[in-house]
Order: C-alpha cells, then sequence, then structure tokens
C-alpha cells in the first residue's frame, strides 16, 4: 500500500508564563491509502490540534507533513487547494457544522465549486452522495435548511459534504459523540462503508476506544501532547503496552452483565502533571514509575512487529 | 417496599407551537439502598423526570398529573414549603456540569456551610467538622476547602458537588448524567465514588444516563425511557442478558465494545418521535421492526413479566425470539 | 429563493413581538410615505410666499387653512415640514449607507483577517472616535463650501467605528464557528468565507446601527443648518429651525413654526432608538434571557 499522508516531528508549542508548553510534541504518523488510523487520549492531550495541523487547520511549531510525497507543510491559500480536495475533515457537532442560512443543497455545492467541478456535473454528484449518506430522495432534503433536520440527518449532511468532491482521506473529530445513541450506529456504519467502497484512508480522533477499535485497524494513544503508544488497535486493546494505555482501556466501561471493577492502574489525576521539562510525562501518574522516568525523555520503541510504546517497562511489564 | 414510587406521572411544557408532554405517563420504583439507573436517548424525558422530583422544572413546566410517593409523602400534593424542606434535607440533585451545582465566586468551604448551616441547621463548629469529612469520604483533601472552584479539574469538582450533595445524609440522591462531561479515567474514577458512597452510606440513587454501559458498570436496577415513559425496567443483568423491549434490544447491537466482538453495528433506524404530537399507540412502534397493527392502535401498559423485570411492549410474550431477530442487521434495514 | 420569500414572513412575527421596534418602524414607515407623496400630500408649495388680500400671510396661527400656521415670510409651515423630510431621508439615508457600509467592511476585514489589518483599524478607529463631531463638521464646512455633502461626510466619518467595533467581535465569535471552519476545509478562499458565508451573518446586526446612523445624520443635518452651515436652498427641519430662530419665533411665542420641525426631528431618532432597543432581544437573545 502506498503511503498517502505522513507527518514528521509536528509540533505545536506556545508560550506560557515564559515556557514553551507543547499543545503536541514530536507527533510522527503514517496513513497509508485506504487505512484507517485512530487517535484516542482524553481531553488536553493534542488529539484534535493533531488533526488539525495534518489538515493544514493550524500551522506547526515544527515539523513536516508530506501529502502522496508532496511537502504541503508550508502551502498557503489557492496552493493548499489540491490538497484540500483530497482531504475533508467531518466535525463533532453537526449543530455547528453547516452555514445556517444555507440549504442542504448549497452547502453541498461550495466544494463542487470551489474545487472546480462543471456546474454540468453538480446535480449528478450531489445525487450520489446523498444516496451514498441515505437521505432519500434527495430532493425532499436538498432544499432545506439546517434548522430543520435532527442531529444524525445533519452528519448525514456533513459526511455527504466531505465524499461530494472525491477525498483520499477523511479526519472525523469524534463524529458521534453529540448524537443520540440510536443513531450513532448508523452513521459509523456510512463511514465505514464509505471507506470500503470508495477506498479511503480516515483518522479518526476519540476518547472513546470502542469506537476507534470499531473503526481503525491502527491506532495511536496520546498523553499530554506525546505519543505514547501505537499499534493494531486489537492488540493494543488486548495487550497495552504503556501503562497509559493499561488504565484508559481498563476505564471504558462496557454494556456486560461481567464487570471489572478492579481499581485502575492509575494514580492522581491530570493536573497533577509536569507541564514541561525532561522525563515521562506520565511518571507522576504511574503505578510503575522509577527515577529514570523523570530524567531520560523516551522516544517510540519497537515493543513487538508493528507495534511501539514510549516506556522503559517496555518488554519487560505486561 | 419502594422508597421512591412514581405512578402515571405527567410533566408538560407549554411552547409557541402547544403542550409538549415530557414525561407522559410514567411508572417508576426507586427501592431504597440501590443504584437505579435512567437511561435514554435526549429528549425522552430523563432529565425532565429528575428535574421535577428536585422540583427545578424550568419555568414553562409543570407537573400535570400523577403520583410521585417518597417517604409516604405524595410530593406532588405537597405544599411549596413543605417541599422546600424535603428537600436536599431528603433528596438531593447531582448536575451533569459540576459549575451548575457551584458558585464560581464562592469558596467551596462557604458553600458547604451554607448548606449546612442554613439548611441543615447544623452548628458552626459541627459544619467545619462535616465539611472535612465530606471532602474526605469523596476523595478530596479537606484542606481544598478553602479554594474556589474553577481551581478544580472536572473530576473534582464533581467530587465537589456530591459531597455537597451528601451534606445533609439524603436517602435519595438524583444524578443527572455526572460522568457524560467527563473523561474515561475520571468517569470512572467518579463512579467509583457513588457506588462507594452508596454502600457505606446505604443511600438510594437514580443515575440519569444515555450511556448502556455506565448503567451496567455502576447501576443495581434500570429503567429504560423512551418519549415520555419507561419501555422497560427491572434488575440490570436481567435487562441486559433478556431484554424483552425491542427498544432495549436495538440499543444493545447500536453500541460498540471496546474488547471487540460485533462484526457489525445494528442501527435503529429513524428518530424518536415528536412530543408535541406523539403517535397514539406504543411510541417506538415508528421504528419498531416487529411492530403490528395491535402495537399503533393502543399504548400497552408497563407489565411484570418474570423475576422483578417489567415491560411494555404487546409482544413482550415474543421475547426470546424476537431478541434472535434483532441481532440480525437486515431485521432493522427494513423497518 | 426560500430565503427571500421568507423574509416578509419573519420581519412581520419580529416586529409583532417587539412593540419597541413596531412603533419604530411605523415612524420611519410614516416619514417615508410623507417623503415619497410630499408633493401630493403638502397643502402649499413650501417656498411659495402666502398671501392674505394684499399682505404677506405672515405669523398666522394653526387654523383650517393652516394646519401649523405660517412662517414670518408666509410660508406654510405644514408644507415645509412635509417637504423637509425629502431632505431628512436623503442625508440620513446616504449617510447610514456610507457609515454601514465602512463600517461592516472595516469590521469583517479586521475582526476575520486580524493581524495587522485589525490593529491598523483599531488604532484608525481609536482616532476617530476621539474627535469631536460638531467642531470637525463646522471646520469642515468653514473649510469647503456648507452643504449636504459635508454632513453625509462628517457623520460617515465619524459614525463608523461604532459599526466597525460591534461587527468586528460578531466576526470574531463567528470566525470560531465549526461551518466556517467547514469553509475553509471546503475550499472557500478567504475572500468568499468572508463575504458569502460570514458577511450574511451580521447584515441584521449592520443594519441595526444603520438605523441608528440615519437618526444621527439627521441630527446632525439640524445642527449643521441651524448654526447655518447648512444649504440654505435645501427644504430641510434644521434650516426651518435656523429661520424661526433668525426671525426670534422663540420670544414671539410662534411655537407653532418651531416646534413641528424639532419633533419631527425628534420623532426620527426616537425611531432609531427604538428599532435598535427591540432587536436587541432578536440579536442578543441571551440579553433578555437575563
Amino acid at each position: 500500500m502506498s503511503v498517502l499522508l505522513q507527518a514528521t516531528g509536528l509540533t505545536k508549542s506556545f508560550r506560557m508564563r515564559g515556557r514553551d508548553v507543547h499543545a503536541v510534541a514530536d507527533v510522527s504518523l503514517t496513513v497509508a491509502a485506504g487505512a484507517a488510523l485512530g487517535i484516542v487520549g482524553e481531553s488536553g492531550c493534542g488529539k484534535t490540534t493533531t488533526a488539525r495541523m495534518l489538515l493544514r487547520l493550524e500551522d506547526p511549531t515544527a515539523g513536516r507533513i508530506l501529502y502522496e510525497g508532496a511537502d504541503i507543510t508550508d502551502l498557503h491559500g489557492r496552493a493548499l487547494l489540491p490538497f484540500r480536495a483530497r482531504a475533508q475533515l467531518v466535525f463533532q457537532n453537526p449543530f455547528d457544522a453547516l452555514n445556517p442560512r444555507f440549504s442542504i443543497r448549497q452547502s453541498l455545492v461550495e466544494p463542487l465549486r470551489n474545487f472546480g467541478i462543471p456546474a454540468g456535473a453538480h446535480a449528478a454528484h450531489i445525487e450520489a452522495v446523498m444516496q451514498r449518506v441515505r437521505l432519500m430522495p434527495a430532493a425532499a432534503w436538498l432544499d432545506r435548511r439546517p434548522h430543520e433536520l435532527s442531529g444524525g440527518q445533519l452528519q448525514r449532511v456533513v459526511l455527504a459534504r466531505a465524499l461530494i468532491a472525491g477525498p483520499r482521506l477523511i479526519v472525523a473529530d469524534e463524529p458521534v459523540s453529540m448524537l443520540d445513541v440510536s443513531v450513532r450506529a448508523g452513521i459509523l456504519n456510512l463511514l465505514r462503508e464509505a471507506r470500503d467502497s470508495l477506498g479511503l484512508a480516515a483518522i479518526y480522533i476519540s476518547h472513546d476506544l470502542a469506537l476507534i477499535r470499531y473503526v481503525c485497524e491502527r491506532t495511536m494513544v496520546m498523553y499530554l501532547g506525546r505519543v505514547v503508544e501505537e499499534g493494531p488497535t486489537a492488540a493494543l486493546i488486548a495487550t497495552p503496552a504503556h501503562p497509559y494505555t493499561a488504565a484508559l482501556v481498563a476505564a471504558v466501561p462496557v454494556a456486560r452483565v461481567e464487570q471489572n471493577r478492579a481499581a485502575l492502574p492509575i494514580r492522581g489525576s491530570l493536573s497533577d502533571a509536569p507541564l514541561a521539562g525532561p522525563g515521562c510525562a506520565f511518571r507522576t501518574r504511574c503505578p510503575y514509575a522509577m527515577p529514570r522516568c523523570e530524567t531520560e525523555t523516551l522516544a517510540l520503541r519497537d515493543v513487538a512487529p508493528g507495534r511501539r510504546a514510549a516506556c522503559h517497562l517496555v518488554g519487560v511489564a505486561s | 417496599m419502594s422508597l421512591l414510587s412514581v405512578r402515571d406521572l405527567q410533566v408538560t411544557y407549554a411552547s409557541r407551537a402547544g403542550p409538549v408532554r415530557a414525561v407522559d405517563g410514567m411508572d417508576l420504583d426507586v427501592p431504597a439502598a440501590s443504584i437505579t439507573g435512567l437511561v435514554g436517548e435526549s429528549g425522552c424525558g430523563k432529565s425532565t423526570l429528575g428535574r421535577a422530583l428536585m422540583g427545578v422544572l424550568p419555568e414553562s413546566g409543570r407537573i400535570t398529573g400523577g403520583q410521585v410517593m417518597f417517604e409516604g409523602q405524595d410530593l406532588v400534593r405537597l405544599s411549596a414549603s413543605a417541599q422546600r424542606a424535603m428537600r436536599w434535607r431528603r433528596m438531593s440533585f447531582i448536575p451533569q456540569t459540576a459549575m451548575n451545582a457551584l458558585d464560581p465566586v464562592q469558596r467551596l468551604r462557604t458553600q458547604m456551610f451554607e448548606v449546612l448551616q442554613e439548611r441543615g441547621g447544623v452548628s458552626r463548629r459541627d459544619a467545619q467538622q462535616r465539611s472535612a469529612a465530606l471532602f474526605t469520604m469523596v476523595g478530596l483533601d479537606p484542606q481544598r476547602l478553602a479554594d474556589y472552584p474553577h481551581q478544580f479539574s472536572g473530576g473534582m469538582r464533581q467530587r465537589a458537588s456530591i459531597a455537597l450533595a451528601l451534606a445533609l445524609s439524603p436517602s435519595l440522591v438524583i444524578a443527572d448524567e455526572p460522568v457524560t462531561a467527563l473523561d474515561v479515567i475520571v468517569q470512572r474514577q467518579v463512579l467509583d465514588v457513588l457506588r462507594d458512597l452508596q454502600a457505606r452510606l446505604n443511600l438510594a440513587m437514580i443515575l440519569v444516563t444515555h450511556d448502556m454501559a455506565v448503567v451496567a458498570y455502576a447501576c443495581d436496577r434500570v429503567a429504560v425511557m423512551y418519549a415520555g415513559r419507561i419501555v422497560e425496567s427491572g434488575p440490570v443483568a436481567a435487562v441486559l442478558e433478556r431484554p424483552l423491549h425491542p427498544y432495549t434490544m436495538g440499543l444493545t447491537h447500536a453500541f460498540p465494545d471496546v474488547h471487540g466482538g460485533e462484526d457489525v453495528l445494528v442501527p435503529i433506524e429513524g428518530a424518536p418521535p415528536s412530543l408535541l404530537n406523539p403517535p397514539p399507540g406504543c411510541r417506538f412502534a415508528p421504528r419498531c421492526p416487529f411492530a403490528e397493527p395491535a402495537c399503533h392502535a393502543s399504548s400497552p401498559p408497563l407489565r411484570s413479566g418474570a423475576s422483578d423485570h417489567q415491560v411494555a411492549c404487546w409482544r413482550a410474550g415474543d421475547a426470546d425470539v424476537l431478541r434472535q431477530l434483532a441481532a440480525k442487521p437486515a431485521t432493522w434495514a427494513g423497518a | 429563493m426560500r430565503g427571500v420569500s421568507a423574509l416578509p414572513f419573519a420581519l412581520w412575527r419580529f416586529l409583532r413581538c417587539e412593540a419597541f421596534a413596531a412603533v419604530g418602524a411605523s415612524i420611519y414607515f410614516c416619514i417615508a410615505m410623507l417623503a415619497i407623496f410630499a408633493d401630493r400630500l403638502a397643502p402649499y408649495d413650501p417656498r411659495a410666499i402666502l398671501r392674505v388680500g394684499s399682505r404677506v400671510a405672515r405669523y398666522l396661527p394653526m387654523s383650517a387653512d393652516h394646519w401649523l400656521g405660517t412662517t414670518s415670510s408666509g410660508r406654510d409651515v405644514l408644507s415645509q415640514v412635509i417637504y423637509g423630510t425629502r431632505a431628512a431621508l436623503a442625508v440620513g439615508l446616504t449617510a447610514a449607507f456610507v457609515v454601514v457600509a465602512i463600517g461592516t467592511l472595516l469590521g469583517l476585514l479586521s475582526g476575520y483577517l486580524g493581524g495587522w489589518t485589525d490593529r491598523i483599524v483599531t488604532w484608525l478607529a481609536d482616532i476617530v472616535l476621539g474627535l469631536p463631531f460638531l467642531p470637525f463638521m463646522l471646520v469642515l464646512a468653514a473649510l469647503t463650501h456648507p452643504g449636504t455633502g459635508v454632513v453625509i461626510f462628517t457623520v460617515s466619518a465619524l459614525l463608523w467605528p461604532n459599526t466597525a467595533r460591534v461587527i468586528r467581535s460578531q466576526v470574531l465569535s463567528l470566525r470560531e464557528r465549526a461551518w466556517v471552519e467547514a469553509a475553509r476545509v471546503t475550499g472557500c478562499s478567504t475572500t468568499r468565507i468572508m463575504f458569502v458565508h460570514v458577511l450574511p451573518q451580521v447584515l441584521p446586526l449592520a443594519a441595526l446601527y444603520g438605523s441608528v446612523a440615519i437618526g444621527w445624520a439627521i441630527l446632525a443635518e439640524a445642527s449643521a443648518s441651524f448654526l447655518g452651515f447648512g444649504d440654505p436652498e435645501t427644504l430641510s427641519w434644521g434650516v426651518m429651525l435656523q429661520e424661526a430662530y433668525a426671525n426670534q419665533a422663540l420670544s414671539r411665542g410662534a411655537w407653532n413654526w418651531f416646534a413641528p420641525p424639532g419633533a419631527a426631528i425628534m420623532s426620527m431618532v426616537l425611531a432609531g432608538f427604538l428599532i435598535s432597543r427591540g432587536s436587541e432581544k432578536l440579536l442578543f437573545p441571551k440579553l433578555a434571557d437575563q
């Protein structure tokens, strides 16, 4: 499989009380054509900022982003248009993702027009994409305005807008967290279908490992701006290598009768974490912290084929 | 014997388009010393119920019928002053965002003292001791009573609002989506605090949530709400393993599980009905793949099945067969 | 097309719920009608010197023939007030349009683009807000030739910062909305985002500031004319007041001459104020909740 999107050393920092604080520090990732990558972590871990940098919505402080081998890190304005046509975003809040004054049709025409698809072909594109997101018959929906639609219907329109101009990559930031429970599965299935039938690559951002597992074969776990572990989703959940991943997996509630109610392998709270300086950012909450965790900042290293983690315990603990 | 027993409760909101029955003929029993999960999607009336019980409905909302028996009294018929006297002492509330319970410009100690002294009539010295004990109980350092809410993280604020809710030793605590805004690790920790306190203090608790997994983790009993009514209720294990209502069956296949197992999720097509003009029969019938003419004609009552497990469904007798059909995506796609 | 046809309904619903705005809007409506049909509604030619027999009909009191009496030069006051609406509206609408156009454009640019554009616009606005209105206009009138052009220029040049500031803050919050980001992702140019996506959202607010600017412009025109810097050839309420003042209408107790143009000016300014009060609820629903 060919590499579609590659990022190396992505960093976003801002100055706070005279010190550089990293919202995202040294994140590298590769997404192959047609593959799905999950980025999971708690709020403030930098997952959304990472996604925004990958989509060139925010400029990285350092690092490079390559799309199909071409460096797009410094492109702006019109020069970015070909990339925009290929990389689309599905928003978290469908109630805010569509211009309230635009009809559904106008919202769908917007990308077609901007990406230079001839006006004569618009109707066919719209019809096809509405069918793909199951808003049928299309004519019944196109002249409505966002406030006339439910959350699930709006998210279908948002997905349609992302798909209409033929992207190669979809980034979905918490695509169902604002939706009613009974319609979530429908949206997740649409995303999965679109990927399968169009061969799209996808990046899912979520705090919900269960959702990530359903839609992504590979997953990256972020903690305070850094990637602490990455690997195939099922393996990462079954045998977490990093203590933070282990805590995250153990904390996810399951809708089953048998429950694991053992205390979480984690101490303190996120607010105890060191904001800057050397050492592992997780050490203050890690039940296995050692003296060297305070001094050495560890890069990701191989745990098993295709699996990497940033922890001194790697290979020792299980 | 239930601590709280709700019968045929109706809560109506006045809206421009007409009256909206957010809760419409609801029956619910909350046994003492247990956690009852109230689960349903947004707009099903689960939060309205909590607010109606606490007497904090918004201006446009009114209880328009039914009975709420709590500790031998009917709350609906109680005078306003008697209700005020009872609230917080016998029944208290934990809101979704702790910021709604906490005053941002007051130290936590001040807020704690206010509840203890003014509502509870506790002396100042006792209030001091009690506040510290409450903070310790929810896993907060009593030193931090001197802090303002903004100095706390989200999880700590939620712990503080739990401490505030428990200040006067109520027998019933209503928690409205107490962990929805929290990250998974903090969510788990707060749920552990709630479970631990419930057991230690012999509390009854209503945990309002949209998340079946939270119910499975934290609750003893569950009541499933749909469009203003309870459609199924019973012990958590029974409802999860042998759901009797098609809506509950649908929900159990609509979520991914972190440990995998499902090939494909089965969505419930359609959307909940408008409460302005609900369908005449069973409210789930328009989305139900098993609906028969009878289901569209009249609304099924909540009836007891086996072992303390109730369901409001005309086809409850076929539940075993329906459950197997409900696991197949094709069943729901055709509804 | 739906949007266009829905607009009158939305406007009607809004006016029905907002008594303030409804009163303001009806005042504007009446004045507009008076201006359009002035030649039919006015009983006399406003410039004609009327006579009673052979004498000039000066200082006639209110009567059935002259509802508001006559001026010192024997002209019908009511007809002058009615014709004055034309000048008032011409000045008011032109100035309001320019104020809103400049203010909205600069507010939009500075709010959306930020950076240097924002700093320059904010800096300009601060300077302009420091300029005193009347002296600025009088100096300008003295340096050039007096007339409505000076009035319109002054109002436009000095009043845009109010509009720009409000539009800027509105744009700042709109810029954070997901659908604006969606416009970026779907390939919209910055110009398109600003003018196609964001601008329509701030237009109601701009119109509101326009309605206030109409009142301001009429007030400014009246002040300039009253102080003798107006265009004496124009038939405006300000010129009427100036004439009344110069002829000591006040000491003669001829209030039927100076009160009507004064009331007309007041009602215009009031109308703008009422509309803005009424729209507050519509534009800032959170404010109304509190």
